[in-house]
């Protein structure tokens, strides 16, 4: 198990540095100079020279990459030209945002996919699995933004239930909670679905029903246990649209997550807290990768013959 | 095999209405009457006009066309490169093969969107940034895709025996290969462009696209703001967009169920 932990890190290493590398080159595929875009036309050649200087563009590429690989290992990824801060410090502060979003959106997903797909497989081509099924497919097609512009239309607009926009509430999360958590039920009612009709035809199903358990514990007890791997795995991997997905709802709802701030840094310009949004959020996302893949090794016993 | 028949003459009706969007709009896209701004669906604007007065339907036709257009082109761009460079890999293994999956495994480290709208938001708001933004980020399904057909494909005995008689790596890549995965490659590519549509339209949403081109997240973005007083500025963009990507997912299933028959 440890050996497997230590390979798998080490294994992620190379990709690590190749994300790492890739965010570098972003601010050189700038067309024109970047200094220039970023400090306006009203700039001083000194003001120039200046920023030039802090950002290191002065210097030759490779020195530039070393200053950006010693800088990254001191936690130090440069400091936002809007907001005078260190990258860091910002993405970190609309972090707790993102996180709350992306879990909130998960359970509810996870409350609504459960059930519904278990249902389905139990009750295999009826017209509740066909709606179900059909519904999914919906689900999978609308557009993120658009849910959460017809959400806030109806309950915000419509019904005035919920608050439009922002975070000022607690109860600011449903609405960009819901409209993340669509696309990833339509996934999951599709996955436990096709896993528990597996479960379902599996012997053990019918045994423990002559045994006399009851139908609701040998569907929600005994045979979503059977079918609980796949679905780690899934969530897991799920994390990473969630992760997308989240840049989306949270520019339609100004939730001030991560996702708000790589956008809003497009739009002010402020190229080290682009790269930098950009690097957090694909490092969160490799970690999540490495941490599902362990998990997954951990309780499928069948892996560890193969590795 | 009905629904399918179906969807693909509705797909196809809405394809033509893009390509002459010019010729069926009934006005300038691009033309604003701010006397006639928020005035809502009538004979002469059936969706309604927007803040500046423009005509919405005219708006979601030409944005129809937009998303068709980026759609084709990226899908084409990113499974040409995604063939090229997976057939490449898959085909001649080895350190080859080791180099191109470490190439794929950092684009795949990046989740979804993130790398595109990293990219488009570095190269500026622009329809070609757009498009090359989803390729960077496209290409990578593709390759994975032909890479592992390539693999399973090269052991067959009829390119065993072509590589017998002496027949050149290249063009048993691309006349005996080839051929062999186009179907498959197809089938994904069909999904493929919902999912740029959606895609694009999420850059444009976030004000990565060209203001000047209309295109259905734009139009989408402009309308929140303005929400309580034009529903329709964001609910009938979005239906066009919704069912577009619904009609390719479709074709795209029917086309895998009869591929995989």
């Amino acid at each position: 198990m440890r050996s497997f932990i230590l390979t798998r890190t080490l294994l992620a290493a190379p990709t690590i540095l190749g994300v790492v590398t890739l965010v570098f080159f972003l601010i050189h595929m700038v067309p024109g100079d970047p200094v220039v875009l970023m400090l306006g036309d009203y700039a001083t050649k000194q003001d120039i020279t200046q920023m030039r200087r802090e950002l290191n563009l002065d210097r030759p590429l490779a020195e530039q990459y070393g200053l950006y690989i010693e800088n990254l290992v001191h936690g130090d990824l440069g400091t936002s030209v809007y907001y005078k801060k260190p990258v860091l410090k910002i993405v970190m502060e609309r972090f707790t945002y993102t996180l709350a979003l992306t879990v909130f959106a998960m359970l509810v997903s996870l409350l609504v996919s459960v059930p519904l797909g278990v249902i389905s497989a139990y009750k295999q081509d009826t017209w509740f699995d066909r709606l179900t099924a059909g519904t999914s497919v919906l689900g999978l097609s609308l557009p993120n933004f658009w849910i959460g512009i017809i959400l806030i239309l109806i309950f915000a607009v419509k019904l005035n239930l919920l608050p439009v926009a922002g975070a000022h509430s607690a109860s600011s999360i449903i609405l960009p909670g819901l409209t993340l958590a669509t696309g990833m039920s339509a996934i999951t009612i599709r996955m436990i679905r096709a896993n528990m009709i597996t479960a379902i035809r599996h012997e053990s199903f019918t045994a423990n029903l002559a045994r006399g358990i009851d139908v609701n514990r040998a569907l929600f007890v005994h045979a979503l246990k059977a079918t609980l791997i796949p679905v780690i795995t899934l969530v897991g991997m799920q994390f990473g649209l969630l992760l997308s997905g989240a840049i989306i709802t949270e520019t339609v709802f100004s939730w001030p997550g991560m996702g708000r701030l790589l956008v809003d840094s497009v739009m002010t310009r402020d190229y080290p807290l682009l790269s930098g949004t950009v690097l957090v959020i694909a490092l969160i996302y490799v970690a999540v990768n490495l941490v599902t893949d362990i998990l997954y090794y951990a309780v499928e016993p069948r892996m560890r013959k193969t590795s | 095999m009905k629904r399918a028949g179906i969807s693909m003459i509705l797909l196809l009706l809405i394809i033509f209405a893009g390509a002459f969007a010019p010729v069926i709009s009934p006005h300038n896209p691009h033309k604003q009457v701010l006397s006639l701004s928020f005035k809502g669906p009538s004979l002469s604007s059936p969706m309604g006009r927007d803040e500046l007065g423009r005509d919405i339907f005219s708006r979601v036709l030409y944005g129809v066309r937009t998303s068709l257009i980026i759609g084709f082109t990226v899908v084409l761009i990113s499974v040409a490169i995604g063939v090229v460079f997976g057939g490449i890999a898959g085909y001649r293994g080895g350190y080859t093969d080791v180099l191109f999956s470490r190439a794929i495994d950092i684009l795949m480290a990046f989740p979804g969107l993130l790398l595109s709208i990293g990219i488009a938001g570095i190269m500026g708001p622009s329809t070609f940034n757009i498009i090359i933004a989803l390729c960077a980020v496209g290409w990578v399904g593709y390759a994975r895709y032909a890479r592992a057909m390539v693999m399973s494909v090269k052991q067959r005995d009829y390119i065993l025996s072509a590589k017998a008689a002496g027949k050149n790596r290249i063009a048993i890549l691309f006349s005996d290969i080839l051929p062999n995965i186009a179907e498959p490659l197809i089938v994904e590519a069909s999904f493929g462009i919902g999912i740029v549509i959606i895609s694009e339209a999420s850059l444009s949403f976030l004000g990565l696209s060209s203001p000047a081109t209309p295109s259905l997240g734009r139009m989408l973005s402009e309308a929140i703001s303005v929400i309580n007083v034009s529903p329709w500025m964001a609910v009938f963009p979005g239906l066009a967009l919704t069912i577009i990507v619904l009609l390719f997912n479709d074709v795209g299933d029917s086309l895998r169920g009869r591929y995989e028959r």
